[in-house]
C-alpha cells in the first residue's frame, strides 16, 4: 500500500474486522494517553485539555465519539445508499477513521505544551473588564504550543476526511445527497456524544 | 487473444452478430443475433466476473484474492452491475432489425 493510501484511503485495504480491532487498539491507547495528561476528547469533534479523572474516563469518551457517528452514519447509509453493504464495514473504518487522534496525543505529551497552556489559562481568567492580557509569548513554550494547537487542528481534519472516505466507501455513495447526509450525521453525531459524554462526567 | 469489438468504431452504438460459422463443417448461419449482456463487458469486467464465479461468488474470498477491503471488491461488483443494467437496457431498446 502507497503512503498517500495508507494517509487518507486506507480503507482501500482495510475494513471489517481487521478495521475495527486495529481502530478500538488505536482508540484506548488514545484514552491512555489522554488520562496521562487530562486530554479529553469529548465530542466526535472536540479536543480539550481539562480536569484529570479515571483513566476509564477518557478510554469511554473515545469509544462514545466513535460509536456515536458509526451508528448515526449507519442510519444515514441505509437511507442513501443503495448497495448491499455490511455494517462491520462501517463501524470498524470510523474506528480506525480515529487513527489522527493518536498522533494529537503523542504531540500533547510535548515538553512545554500543558505548561503553557496553565500560563495562558492562568492569564485569561485573571483578566480584569477592559485589561489587554499580557500573554507569555517570550516564553519558548509558546513555540511548541503553535505547532501542537497546528497537529490538532490538521489532525481534526485529517480525521474528518477518514471519517466521510469511510462513510463514501462502505456506504458506495458520492454526490450531493450522500455529502448532505454525511454532514448531518456529523452534526447530530457531535450534539449526541456531547450529551452522553456530559453525563459520563457526572458518573466520574 | 483477439478481443470481441462490443461498440460501433464509427457510431457507438451496440455491435450485433451478423454472421456465425462451425469450424467443423464450414456451415455458416447468418442473422441478426445482439450480443449477450456478458460480452458487451470490457476485459477486466469479465476477468472480475469469472474470478467471482471461481471463488462461488464469495465477496470475501475474492477480497483476499485481490489483496483488497471486501467493500472495495463490493463497490467494484456494484459498478459491473449497474454496467450490466445497462447493456441489458441498451439491448431491450433496440429495434430487432431482420437483414
Amino acid at each position: 500500500m502507497k503512503l498517500p493510501q495508507i494517509l487518507f484511503h486506507p480503507f482501500h485495504r482495510i475494513a471489517g474486522v481487521q478495521a475495527l480491532g486495529i481502530g478500538l487498539a488505536i482508540l484506548v491507547a488514545v484514552g491512555l494517553l489522554g488520562a496521562r495528561q487530562g486530554l479529553h476528547f469529548d465530542g466526535v469533534l472536540d479536543i480539550h485539555v481539562g480536569r484529570a479523572g479515571p483513566w476509564w474516563l477518557f478510554v469511554a469518551e473515545g469509544l462514545i465519539d466513535w460509536l456515536s457517528l458509526a451508528l448515526v452514519l449507519l442510519a444515514a447509509g441505509r437511507l442513501v445508499s443503495r448497495s448491499a453493504f455490511r455494517s462491520i464495514d462501517l463501524i470498524g473504518t470510523q474506528a480506525l477513521a480515529r487513527w489522527p487522534t493518536l498522533g494529537v496525543a503523542l504531540a500533547c505529551l510535548a515538553p512545554g505544551f500543558h505548561r503553557f497552556n496553565e500560563e495562558l489559562l492562568k492569564a485569561l481568567t485573571s483578566l480584569k473588564p477592559g485589561e489587554i492580557p499580557s500573554l507569555p509569548t517570550d516564553s519558548p513554550d509558546v513555540v511548541v504550543f503553535a505547532v501542537v494547537t497546528l497537529v490538532m487542528l490538521l489532525g481534526t481534519v485529517w480525521m474528518v476526511a477518514l471519517m466521510w472516505k469511510s462513510f463514501s466507501h462502505c456506504c458506495n455513495v458520492r454526490g450531493g445527497r450522500a455529502v448532505t447526509a454525511f454532514i448531518l450525521g456529523l452534526l447530530i453525531a457531535e450534539v449526541l456524544s456531547k450529551l452522553l459524554i456530559g453525563r459520563l462526567f457526572l458518573i466520574a | 487473444m483477439k478481443r470481441v469489438p462490443t461498440l460501433c468504431p464509427s457510431c457507438d452504438h451496440q455491435l450485433q452478430v451478423r454472421r456465425l460459422a462451425c469450424e467443423h463443417c464450414g456451415t455458416e448461419v447468418e442473422g441478426m443475433y445482439p450480443l449477450p449482456p456478458l460480452a458487451s463487458l470490457s476485459a477486466e469486467d469479465q476477468a472480475f466476473i469469472l474470478e467471482f464465479v471461481k471463488a462461488s461468488g464469495s465477496l470475501k474470498d475474492m477480497a483476499a484474492l485481490m489483496k483488497v477491503s471486501y467493500p472495495t471488491v463490493r463497490n467494484r461488483l456494484d459498478e459491473v452491475i449497474s454496467r450490466l443494467q445497462a447493456a441489458a437496457d441498451t439491448a431491450s431498446s433496440t429495434p430487432d432489425s431482420a437483414p
